[in-house]
Parts: C-alpha cells; sequence; structure tokens
C-alpha cells in the first residue's frame, strides 16, 4: 500500500492520500497551497517589528476569525464613541 | 462607522464572487489594528458584475470624495469601464478592487485564499502571506506598520504550527 493512502488510514480511517484533504485542514488553510511564501527581510520592517505588541497577537491568535472580527466591530463602536464625546465636550467649551 | 457584518452579508446573500482583503482581511488573521472600511477583489466576469451591481444598488452606492451631483450609477456598465471603486454606501465605505499590486486579480488570487467562518457566512479571505506580499507591494509608507505587524503574525503562527 502506498504510504500516503496507509497515512491517510490512519488519520482519516479511509483509504485516502491526506496530502489530497485532511493535512492542509488540519493546519486551517483548505483549498489552498500549503506553502508558505518566504520574505526578504526589510530593515525598515524589521525596525518597526520592534515596536509590535506580541502579546496582542498571540491573545488574538487564540481566537476564531470571527472572534476576532467581533472584537474589531466593538473597538470601532468604542472608537465611534470616543469620537462623540470628543466632540461633544469641544461644544461645551 | 461601516457595517462589516452588513457589507459583508449584502455580498454573500447576493452570491457575489469576492475576496476579502486589506485591513479586515488582516483582523481576521490577528491584526490588532482598527481598520475602517471594507476591502474587497471581485470577480470580473459579466454574471458577477451583476450581482454586485444588484446587490450594492439598495444601498446608495456613490464614489468617496466626489461632488455630490455626481451622475453615478453602480450597474455592469460602469463597473465594466473601470476597475477600482472607492464607495460609499448606507452600510459604510467599500472599496472594490478588480485588482491589486503584487496579486493581480481574483482569479489570480483565488488559489492564495481561505474559506473563514464568520458572523455565520463563508467568506474567502487572502491568505496572511500573499497579504503581507500585496501590502509589501503595494509600498505605501502607511503600510509599513502593518506589514510588520503582518510579518510578526506570521512569525507567531509558525511557532504555534511546529
Amino acid at each position: 500500500m502506498e504510504i500516503g493512502l496507509w497515512m491517510g488510514f490512519m488519520i482519516e480511517g479511509t483509504l485516502r492520500n491526506p496530502l489530497d484533504a485532511t493535512l492542509p485542514s488540519m493546519v486551517g488553510n483548505e483549498n489552498r497551497e500549503v506553502a508558505r511564501l518566504e520574505f526578504e527581510p526589510d530593515p525598515v520592517i524589521e525596525a518597526f517589528k520592534q515596536g509590535i505588541d506580541r502579546t496582542l497577537l498571540r491573545e488574538n491568535l487564540k481566537k476564531s476569525p470571527h472572534d476576532r472580527l467581533v472584537n474589531l466591530v466593538a473597538l470601532q463602536r468604542f472608537a465611534e464613541e470616543l469620537r462623540r464625546a470628543g466632540r461633544k465636550a469641544r461644544i461645551v467649551q | 462607522m461601516t457595517d462589516f457584518e452588513g457589507l459583508l452579508r449584502t455580498l454573500t446573500t447576493a452570491q457575489v464572487d469576492f475576496i476579502l482583503v486589506g485591513g479586515v482581511a488582516a483582523t481576521a488573521h490577528g491584526s490588532a489594528l482598527l481598520t475602517q472600511d471594507l476591502d474587497v477583489v471581485y470577480s470580473r466576469q459579466s454574471t458577477n458584475l451583476d450581482r454586485l451591481a444588484k446587490a450594492l444598488s439598495p444601498q446608495s452606492p456613490y464614489l468617496r470624495d466626489a461632488p455630490p451631483d455626481l451622475p453615478f450609477k453602480l450597474d455592469r456598465k460602469t463597473l465594466e469601464s473601470g476597475l477600482n471603486f472607492t464607495l460609499t454606501t448606507d452600510l459604510g465605505d467599500l472599496d472594490l478592487l478588480g485588482e491589486i499590486t503584487g496579486g493581480g486579480g481574483y482569479d489570480q488570487l483565488l488559489p492564495h485564499t481561505l474559506a473563514l467562518e464568520v458572523f455565520g457566512m463563508t467568506v474567502r479571505c487572502l491568505a496572511l502571506d500573499w497579504l503581507i506580499r500585496v501590502k509589501r507591494a503595494a509600498g505605501r509608507p502607511k503600510d509599513l506598520v502593518a506589514v510588520a505587524e503582518l510579518e510578526a503574525l506570521l512569525e507567531e503562527q509558525s511557532k504555534i504550527d511546529q
């Protein structure tokens, strides 16, 4: 038996090559090429990276894409509320 | 304020072929930066242009920053005559992109997308590495911080995948 089919049986319980379907979905990127692009380091971008708060990114990566967008909508509402409060404060002055 | 869910629902309900790119795509991948508009790359096929125009017509689409009395109607003919449209709608700001620098059009980008479940819909979103590629290719100074954050996200994601 071909090794891919054997792995498919072990992972999916069927005689399918896991490279056809299961492995991409296991890494969360169904319907796209598995290989990622690699980028030449850019000194300007590397400098900006030093200021990135990676703790925020790690927290975001724990969430689903849906929850990340829900969070964006909440932040958007909060920003709008702050803008409204700012306008009101300027009118009072 | 842009109603991201409303705009996405308008497009998906009408079965418009589109790919989520830009700031909202970055958020879907984990970016912590705020964005104000929805950017999508749309298929230029005639049937899709019809669906797109029909879906957006009830939302009063109009060219952003254009004089208020400009005779603008978003229909298939208008979409065929142009490529990229920056619009205001009743649901908020929407950028319709026929092509993007470093990525091309819908057909070229489609193999580099993910199907995401958001707001109870399935939406095609440009993959993180391709999002970095097109933002790098655009070469706009305002994108440098966003690219830095996306590259940091890719590094963090790679650590998780290992």
